[in-house]
């Protein structure tokens, strides 16, 4: 689960998941982080967000206090909690939750249908655990991102090969 | 919602597939897609002869799957372990095994065992 943590006034709140920041007054100019983010967004930019504000879009803006946020030397609060988020990063990965490695579909795709995809497949899963290892959410998430698209590719391939054999096989009885 | 769906469809999808393997013989049956690998280049793949293996399993012959395809068989403990440790409460209990089992370092001996075991079940064949 994604941890969340927005910015009221000069305070920094959180962290809290989707289901609890329902309840919190957030607004579509309030500002979010979490982990993986790399500053402080608007939550209105945040699509994943948007459920938030589909109940409540008929309430009147917040003040226009929080419309701009304040250069990086004078937000104390977001600076700190940006920090706290590269703490994080570097020396708490056990509480994060890592990417998914894909492997085991890697290896189902390597075994079943077509073994080059797989193979990306698990090189990918190997980064995703080396990079997280390392403190690089970021790119253990794309390494994730990138197994999962060739064990799809792969699984397509295999799809259309098998629609294709058996057609051929129906074409060649039909005569 | 969305998520169960997903899984009920999996289901499906895994149980038709089932009741397929278990009651046609991929090896007297045309039906069956042949491996691409093999028949552009006449080497075995690492999955070749899986469809077989599968059939063999599912009518509880183990040592005739393991004539189709070793590498199979062998993995499965592995893959069903895989697939429990999917389940973050599982996870979460046997992290250390987890880490151990399905870190970089045993994924690339994996990749080392389907490569070595792809060159080898050409050259010994």
């Amino acid at each position: 689960m994604k941890q969340y943590y927005y910015a009221s006034g000069d305070q920094q709140l959180g962290p809290f998941s989707f289901e609890e920041l329902q309840s919190k007054r957030i607004s579509t100019d309030t500002y979010v982080w979490y982990e993986g983010l790399a500053d402080w967004t608007r939550a209105g930019d945040l699509p994943e967000l948007n459920a938030l504000f589909e109940a409540t879009t008929m309430t009147p803006p917040q003040p226009t206090v929080q419309q701009s946020p304040p250069p990086p030397a004078a937000q104390g609060g977001y600076q700190q909690a940006r920090n706290q988020g590269g703490y994080q990063q570097q020396y708490q990965q056990p509480n994060g939750i890592k990417p998914k490695t894909w492997l085991v579909e890697s290896i189902l795709v390597t075994i079943f249908c077509c073994l080059i995809g797989g193979i990306i497949g698990i090189v990918y899963a190997a980064q995703v655990d080396t990079k997280w290892a390392q403190g690089d959410i970021q790119g253990a998430q794309k390494s994730s991102d990138n197994a999962k698209l060739w064990v799809m590719i792969s699984l397509g391939i295999g799809l259309v090969i098998t629609i294709f054999y058996v057609f051929a096989i129906l074409a060649g009885s039909a005569f | 919602m969305k998520r169960s769906r997903k899984f009920f469809f999996l289901g499906l999808i895994i149980f038709t597939l089932l009741i397929l393997y278990s009651s046609i013989d991929p090896a007297a049956s045309n039906w069956f897609p042949k491996c691409p690998f093999l028949s552009l280049t006449g080497y075995q793949c690492p999955g070749c002869g899986s469809q077989r293996a599968i059939y063999q399993l599912l009518r509880g012959e183990l040592f005739q799957a393991y004539q189709y395809n070793p590498l199979l068989v062998l993995s499965l403990p592995y893959i069903f372990l895989g697939l429990l440790f999917e389940i973050p409460s599982m996870k979460n209990k046997y992290q250390k095994a987890q880490k151990i089992l399905f870190g970089y370092k045993s994924i690339y001996i994996v990749l080392g065992i389907i490569i070595v075991f792809w060159i080898l079940r050409n050259v010994l064949a």
